[in-house]
């Protein structure tokens, strides 16, 4: 059987006391295989070894660094340290590069076709200008500021118009040109005639450089 | 207020123009209009501003445009303007 022993100091005049909780309740404390001094509440911990911690998720709090822009950061050699976000995180897309531009979206419009007894009207747009009507189903949809080449990708779609069934499909036409500026247009009736028909509503959105 | 004007079909053309460029645009709303004009009309173009009601879509294709005494003729964009809408040439 191991021994407990409990020893004084020789050089101290204090009394130390170990005092049990207020309890109904049986309890064993069991003290560590080694040898040490144990943490009180108000030490520092400074001694300890081999503890771990998974801080993801949690909020690390800085007892040394003010400000809320701060982030810490993984150095590279083991340790890490308190960084300055310079000023915050930019939540515009004003410093996207030139490959990071090309991956939001450019223009997008969401217009009236000039359908039964509605006049046409651009109802909500990003970059257009304007939308001119040619004729009937037959649309120009014209940037404020142009793209960089006619590369660039248009996304289509139309609502039905005023008859029932009609103006369902959206599309370019290969006899139409799209330059940097302008992208012409159809909404045409859906089925084998392609014939051109008003839309309601025709939405449109591009990306590109 | 909208823009028509004349195509070579010899349907006439209907300029919307977008609400959210207007308000980027100085000057009266007619200023505005011919500004929007002169940059997405092919330059030589005739046509009107208008307020005439066009709700009722009949015959769309039939419409056709007729010379009026406010007549305004498309213009080249200055090369400001052209640089500033990324623009190489006017329309």
């Amino acid at each position: 059987m191991s021994k407990l022993k409990i020893k004084g100091n020789a050089s101290g005049t204090g009394t130390v006391t170990v005092e049990a909780p207020n309890t109904n309740t049986d309890r064993t404390i069991t003290l560590p295989d080694s040898a040490g001094t144990l943490l009180m509440t108000d030490g520092d911990g400074s001694n300890l070894t081999g503890l771990s911690h998974t801080p993801e998720g949690t909020a690390v709090v800085s007892t040394g660094e003010t400000g809320a822009t701060k982030f810490l950061r993984e150095d590279g050699d083991g340790t890490c340290s308190w960084q300055a976000a310079g000023g915050g995180a930019d939540t515009s897309l004003s410093n996207l590069t030139a490959t990071g531009a090309e991956k939001t979206c450019k223009a997008w419009v969401n217009f009236g076709g000039g359908d039964g007894t509605t006049a046409g009207n651009v109802y909500d747009s990003i970059n257009i200008s304007s939308v001119t009507a040619n004729a009937t189903g037959k649309y120009t949809i014209n940037f404020t500021t142009s793209f960089g080449n006619a590369n660039y990708c248009g996304v289509l779609s139309s609502q039905d118009g005023w008859n029932y069934d009609d103006s369902a499909v959206a599309q370019q036409s290969n006899g139409d040109t799209i330059t940097t500026s302008t992208f012409p247009m159809w909404t045409s009736l859906s089925g084998s005639s392609p014939t051109p028909d008003d839309a309601r509503r025709v939405h449109a959105a591009f990306f590109g450089g | 207020m909208i823009i028509i004007f004349k195509q070579n079909s010899g349907i006439v053309g209907e300029l919307w123009v977008a609400p959210e460029f207007m308000d980027t645009l100085t000057g009266t709303e007619e200023e505005k209009l011919i500004h929007i004009a002169n940059k997405d009309l092919p330059t030589g173009t005739p046509y009107e501003i208008t307020d005439a009601d066009l709700s009722d879509r009949t015959f769309r294709n039939a419409w056709e445009y007729v010379a009026g005494s406010n007549e305004l003729t498309s213009a080249d964009l200055s090369a400001d303007d052209l640089a500033k809408y990324n623009m190489t040439e006017n329309k």
